[in-house]
């Protein structure tokens, strides 16, 4: 499969359904996860646990899907960029993918850590389904070192998503209305290029 | 039965001190009292029992310690001779609630690979009324020891005494909790000990 796009003679001119999928169920998941994360900051008591319990299972379900997109990625390589890109540009757009799935699988591997360092032994119920464990950490000498990094960046990291998402969806409007390729089209659902 | 003591032990509630730190030393002496011990009394496991009401998320969450043991010399006309040594197998609490149990046993509340007993020794007792009286002993959790006074009602019918007593303790003064939730928000600090004992005499 894999030589056959490296030859480039069946690249594909479009993403697949599944990429299309993935690409706007994950970036619903991801508002959802940053406007909850903080909101729920404020809540109390049994609404704050629930909250909580929400959170895990959905920051879980983004890592779990995250990593999917990854292997369909690598097997499905998504269509080429278009041609007269200056060089920059090519750049910063692969710097742009790169971090956001880097930060699509380290946020919730992150929080994942949290979980796995803090004092409190909560358990996380996957969206009530199953006990998702935790990470064989709590015997770490610096656990509670790694617990506050992980803290702090779990927060700070959220901060760098919403930065890559201004230039990532800042670049595809670009696309869209001033270069007026079809970038942008080919991952909106049902306005697949002809 | 149980309840009725521990609806008599509420009268209780009033009278219980905070807790202090006490210095290691005091906990380590004997009783002060050289007077002949008074008689000893056999517990019934079966009808008494530690029990601990405190806050999870706001809501109610009441446990009892399963595994305790206490070796009890009591006479109400010789106090002076009179003493309670409770020994609590820390890893035995239980609420049926998920987290709280999930958590009670665990390195920053009791610790119970590291201490697994908690202790309560009486140093005096002192009568304040018909039946009611003031246990001034040393708790012992995690190794550190504190000074507790327990307020507790007796009445011996026969050969049986029944024994109740209650004290509100701050777990934040005890140690228990204080990196998970040194804020309290989930766990309250305070939280009610209800001692109910059924022990006859041996």
């Amino acid at each position: 499969m894999a030589g056959e796009t490296w030859s480039g003679a069946k690249e594909s001119q479009s993403y697949t359904t599944v990429a299309i999928l993935l690409h706007w169920v994950i970036a619903a998941a991801i508002l959802v996860q940053i406007l909850g994360g903080w909101a729920m900051e404020d809540l109390k008591g049994p609404e704050k646990f629930e909250a909580f319990q929400v959170h895990k299972s959905a920051g879980l379900t983004i890592l779990l899907l995250s990593l999917f997109r990854l292997f369909w990625r690598l097997a499905n390589p998504p269509p080429p960029l278009p041609e007269g890109m200056k060089g920059w540009e090519v750049a910063a757009a692969k710097f742009t993918h790169i971090a956001l799935y880097a930060l699509m699988i380290g946020i919730p591997l992150g929080g994942w850590v949290i979980i796995s360092t803090s004092p409190y032994n909560i358990a996380t119920h996957w969206w009530g389904l199953f006990e998702w464990p935790r990470l064989p950490l709590a015997d770490l000498p610096f656990r509670k070192d790694l617990n506050e990094m992980a803290k702090a960046g779990h927060s700070a990291a959220a901060w760098g998503v919403i930065v890559l998402f201004v230039i990532h969806v800042g670049a595809a409007l670009k696309h869209m209305f001033i270069n007026e390729d079809d970038v942008m089209a080919r991952m909106l659902p049902f306005m697949r290029p002809k | 039965m149980l309840k009725v003591l521990t609806v008599a032990s509420l009268a209780l509630a009033a009278l219980s001190a905070p807790v202090s730190l006490a210095d290691a030393q005091t906990a380590k002496k004997a009783p002060a009292s050289k007077a002949a011990a008074a008689p000893g009394w056999t517990i019934d496991p079966r009808q008494s029992r530690i029990a601990f009401s405190t806050k999870w998320a706001g809501n109610a969450v009441n446990g009892t310690f399963r595994q305790w043991s206490g070796d009890i010399k009591f006479d109400p006309t010789n106090l002076a001779g009179s003493q309670a040594v409770i020994t609590i197998m820390t890893g035995s609490a239980l609420t049926g609630v998920k987290e709280p149990d999930d958590n009670l046993a665990t390195a920053d509340w009791f610790d119970a690979r590291k201490f697994p007993t908690a202790r309560y020794v009486t140093q005096s007792i002192r009568s304040v009324g018909p039946g009611r009286y003031v246990a001034d002993g040393i708790l012992t959790v995690k190794g550190m020891n504190y000074r507790v006074p327990l307020p507790f009602t007796v009445a011996i019918s026969g050969n049986v005494a029944t024994m109740s007593g209650q004290v509100k303790l701050d777990r934040m003064a005890l140690k228990l909790g204080l990196e998970s939730d040194a804020s309290a928000e989930w766990v309250a600090r305070e939280t009610v000990v209800n001692v109910a004992v059924r022990a006859t005499r041996k």
